[in-house]
């Protein structure tokens, strides 16, 4: 059995044209690409490769009952073999999946790479910061110690001043009246089906798109070369990925992760704050009243979706002038603001 | 090769073939790594066992010449009463791991309700699927409380 | 930098997290061992037949239906005082003597305080169990009640 027998033996079977499949690999990127900070589009996704494979290994042991969730945690994080590892990795892939998004839309900020006809790649990846948002605040209820109970509370509850469909939202969120049984189970469901599977199906829009459109030319680059995806950009992102790997791997070792106090819904401990990612609309959502905050996020995350069409009517009133740069980057100093301000209080 | 050197062409394609070879070589490394230590994760460790003296029943709750079966933390026992002396195995039909009944009938002491598996009173089998004899246990008597011995695991669930 | 370059690096790295991974059976071989001497401790209670025999007595009067299985709580009593559930019983130890702690059994408790005072009756009260449980059968239960342990790590009951 040759290796070509075995080849015809595959295309007879499987009628797909090689050659068609063959041309991503041979995809031609400008050398604009070669810079690290442009590898950024694929270690989310290498990270979240991490989370699927340890996310499907945490629940073969995890309980998603009040009653047992902690134990469970605890049970993994000191009984079962490396599951202090997987525990570790599932937790510190997630924060670092946050930061390298950040840096990404950042990159893809600066560069504009959303102009013009890339807008819709931009919304979907858009879609794909705010369910790695999701994924964080749902994965964080599951651990159901005393502070992300309370956090998972208190997260929730604002959800109830949204005008007209707040309480709504809130019974539907919690399956409920209050917290209760049904909410564990409705937050473990979201993070481990509903939200990977939309993740799913963005990442494979929003791949698709930057393929067929091909990587956008970094304006004003001069240069003309390109280099090819297979193997060389491919070689960049295994190198991306498995340092990665390795830097958990060794942050695991070196700071195993611990337990706190199992949650208790009658005591509410005294610093309850969700996690640092979320650090900037809390501390806003303090800042000014009620109302004001639910209308300015939503405006936030409604201009950050229509930014390419924002952005595209910026340059039409005023040619040259990068207003939109001026407003992303302040935009983004008054978000760090808010997050070290709340991080040191 | 004339000049001391092999050609440029050939000495390419065999640092080409050498990074290729270490860089399949080290990535299975790498992957293998991986995964054994997520199997490792995914197969629980044994839990610490201990053989162990546990009551089992009083021995007038089990008529004399009969037999009970005592449902214990370390298994299901099995325990034939003969005057003021007991007899005792595990009470796991050895075909499939149903918990046999106290069902005499001529030679037959033991009834196995799944699969109709008969023993005897020394747990030979007598008639249908079982491979083997019931295993026996150790059993004594003292103060009209029947005590076995058995081997008692940990709890699984405990950290 | 050359692809053939670029390929020696990654291989370097995937050694790099060989050797890690390698390194990480150091780490859990300890944690296992003390995962192993804490199960061990465990079986000193199992192994125990007063205790055995109180866990027996636990379950046959199904007091684990509302104290939850080896005595953990969870169980849902609306509008009690204790969380809204029915008190665990792993902290019994601390706060109880044997004497105590065989009356409560024998008294049972008529009345559960509420949470909310202006809330409705929480639906589950124990009963009093001095006709049921006695002489043997009590001290087993009571001694079995003892042995429990909150897991490691766990604050100090505050209330109840």
């Amino acid at each position: 059995m040759s290796a070509s027998s075995l080849r015809r033996w595959l295309a007879e079977r499987v009628p797909v044209p090689m050659e068609e499949l063959r041309k991503p690999l041979r995809e031609e990127l400008p050398a604009h690409l070669r810079t690290w900070i442009a590898w950024l589009g694929g270690t989310p996704l290498a990270l979240f490769a991490i989370q699927v494979v340890t996310g499907i290994l945490l629940t073969f042991y995890y309980t998603p009952d009040p009653a047992r969730a902690f134990e469970s945690v605890r049970h993994i994080t000191l009984a079962m073999r490396y599951g202090w590892l997987i525990r570790s990795l599932h937790q510190n892939a997630a924060q670092l999946m946050i930061i390298a998004l950040m840096l990404h839309m950042i990159r893809v900020f600066a560069t504009r790479a959303y102009r013009r006809p890339r807008e819709l790649t931009w919304v979907f990846g858009v879609t794909l910061f705010l369910l790695t948002l999701g994924f964080g605040f749902t994965g964080y209820s599951l651990v159901y110690d005393s502070l992300s109970y309370w956090a998972t509370t208190v997260g929730t509850n604002l959800l109830g001043d949204v005008p007209l469909v707040g309480h709504q939202l809130l019974w539907l969120l919690r399956g409920g009246p209050d917290v209760n049984p049904n909410t564990l189970s409705r937050f473990y469901n979201f993070h481990i089906g509903v939200l990977p599977t939309l993740m799913v199906a963005a990442i494979v829009a929003h791949l698709l798109l930057v393929r067929l459109h091909g990587v956008a030319r970094l304006e004003g680059d001069p240069r003309t070369e390109t280099y090819e995806f297979f193997p060389e950009h491919v070689l960049r992102e295994a190198a991306v990925a498995i340092v990665l790997l390795l830097a958990l791997v060794v942050y695991a070792m070196a700071r195993p992760p611990g337990l706190g106090v199992p949650a208790d819904p009658s005591f509410t401990p005294p610093h309850i704050r969700p996690e640092w990612y979320f650090f900037p609309s809390y501390r806003w959502l303090k800042m000014v009243p009620m109302q004001v905050g639910i209308w300015t996020s939503a405006a936030f995350v409604l201009g950050m979706v229509a930014w390419p069409w924002i952005d595209a009517g910026l340059e039409r009133l005023a040619p040259g002038r990068r207003i939109g740069i001026w407003i992303g980057t302040a935009g983004f100093l008054f978000t760090l603001v808010l997050l070290v301000w709340e991080a040191l209080s | 090769m004339r000049d001391g050197k092999a050609a440029p062409a050939e000495a390419t394609t065999r640092r080409e073939f050498l990074a290729n070879l270490l860089l399949g070589l080290a990535g299975a490394l790498g992957a293998g790594a991986v995964a054994v230590r997520f199997l490792q994760f995914l197969s629980p460790p044994k839990p610490p066992e201990r053989v162990v003296e546990v009551p089992a029943i009083a021995l007038a709750s089990i008529p004399d010449g009969g037999g009970r079966i005592a449902h214990l933390p370390g298994g299901h026992v099995a325990i034939e009463r003969m005057g003021d002396r007991v007899r005792a195995f595990s009470a796991v039909c050895t075909h499939l791991g149903c918990v046999i009944e106290w069902q005499p009938d001529a030679q037959q002491a033991w009834f196995c309700p799944c699969h109709h598996g008969r023993y005897d009173r020394e747990g030979r089998v007598l008639g249908g699927p079982p491979p083997r004899p019931l295993p026996p246990i150790d059993a004594v008597v003292r103060d009209g409380q029947v005590f076995v011995k058995l081997t008692v695991r940990a709890p699984a669930g405990v950290a | 930098m050359s692809v053939t370059t670029q390929k020696l690096f990654v291989a370097f790295l995937s050694l790099a997290l060989f050797a890690a991974l390698v390194a990480t059976g150091a780490v859990d071989a300890r944690r296992q061992a003390e995962a192993r001497k804490r199960a061990e401790a465990t079986l000193d209670d199992a192994a125990n037949p007063q205790i055995a025999r109180g866990r027996a007595v636990f379950e046959r009067y199904s007091c684990n239906a509302c104290h939850g299985a080896g005595g953990a709580g969870g169980i849902n009593n609306l509008n009690a005082e204790s969380g809204g559930k029915v008190n665990g019983l792993l902290h019994v130890s601390e706060t109880y003597s044997v004497s105590e702690l065989q009356e409560r059994i024998r008294g049972g408790v008529p009345t559960v305080g509420k949470a909310d005072p202006t809330g409705l009756e929480p639906p589950l009260k124990m009963p009093p169990f001095r006709d049921l449980i006695s002489g043997q059968e009590m001290s087993d239960l009571v001694a079995y009640l003892m042995s429990l342990k909150p897991p490691p790590g766990e604050a100090k009951s505050s209330s109840w």
